[in-house]
């Protein structure tokens, strides 16, 4: 049987899981349910550093992005500015520019404002970005979203 | 007799920071033992080249934030 690779921007995977590593009991906990699932694209999270308590365990030190795609995200952003800040950020951590975008339009439902998403894609593409980008369901918007330039949609509901 | 050392108030992460007036942000990378290559930094918003960090000279009322991967998305 034929292999079926993910290839999302030129980088082909094995496995079509991402998964994300949040909420679990601890660090060790999450790299070990990362390693079973297969997953070889993981969603990570921009967050100030803990400048007082120093001996919080890093996600760099259980997971490690040589071998692990990190898929740096900007859930909880609600404006354009917000996203494009926190994928800067995360570009400057370590090179990334595989980017998962979310810009979201409610709390509630966490429906995604298209505008601004379509906005920030345009944007991120133009300095550089890979960016997989959170969507509603609308063809047409997709369509537009591969137009500036996105790697890969990412519908609600589909993840 | 002995100069005095100028000390100056700085924010970094929200939490006000005493430092020497004129120190570089490799210095207070230093001081806080934060992995460089773990993190991004934002002087007043704006992004450091985190290869140039002496090149950043703090001064009074900076704002520092100092950013790096967590568990989420």
């Amino acid at each position: 049987m034929k292999k079926d690779n993910l290839i999302i921007a030129k980088k082909k995977f094995n496995s079509r899981l991402i998964v994300g590593t949040g909420k679990y009991k601890n660090m060790a906990e999450c790299a070990k349910a990362i390693k079973l699932s297969g997953a070889e694209i993981v969603t990570v999270a921009v967050r100030r550093v803990n400048i007082v308590d120093k001996k919080k365990p890093l996600l760099m030190d259980y997971i490690d992005p040589k071998k692990i795609t990190y898929l740096p995200n900007t859930a909880g952003c609600f404006t354009s500015e917000e996203a494009l800040r926190t994928l800067r950020l995360a570009r400057e951590i370590g090179g990334w520019k595989l980017v998962k975008l979310e810009v979201l339009g409610d709390k509630k439902n966490l429906f995604p404002d298209m505008i601004e998403t379509l906005k920030s894609t345009e944007v991120l593409t133009k300095e550089g970005f890979k960016v997989m980008v959170y969507c509603n369901d609308d063809p047409l918007m997709a369509k537009r979203l591969e137009n500036v330039g996105a790697a890969a949609i990412m519908p609600l509901a589909a993840q | 007799m002995m100069k005095k050392i100028k000390k100056i108030k700085i924010l970094v992460n929200g939490k006000i920071s005493i430092i020497k007036d004129e120190s570089n942000l490799q210095e207070l990378v230093n001081k806080l033992k934060i992995p460089i290559k773990k993190i991004a930094i934002e002087l007043n918003q704006e992004i450091v080249d985190k290869s140039k960090l002496k090149k950043y000279k703090l001064k009074e009322k900076d704002k520092i934030e100092i950013v790096h991967f967590i568990g989420g998305g």
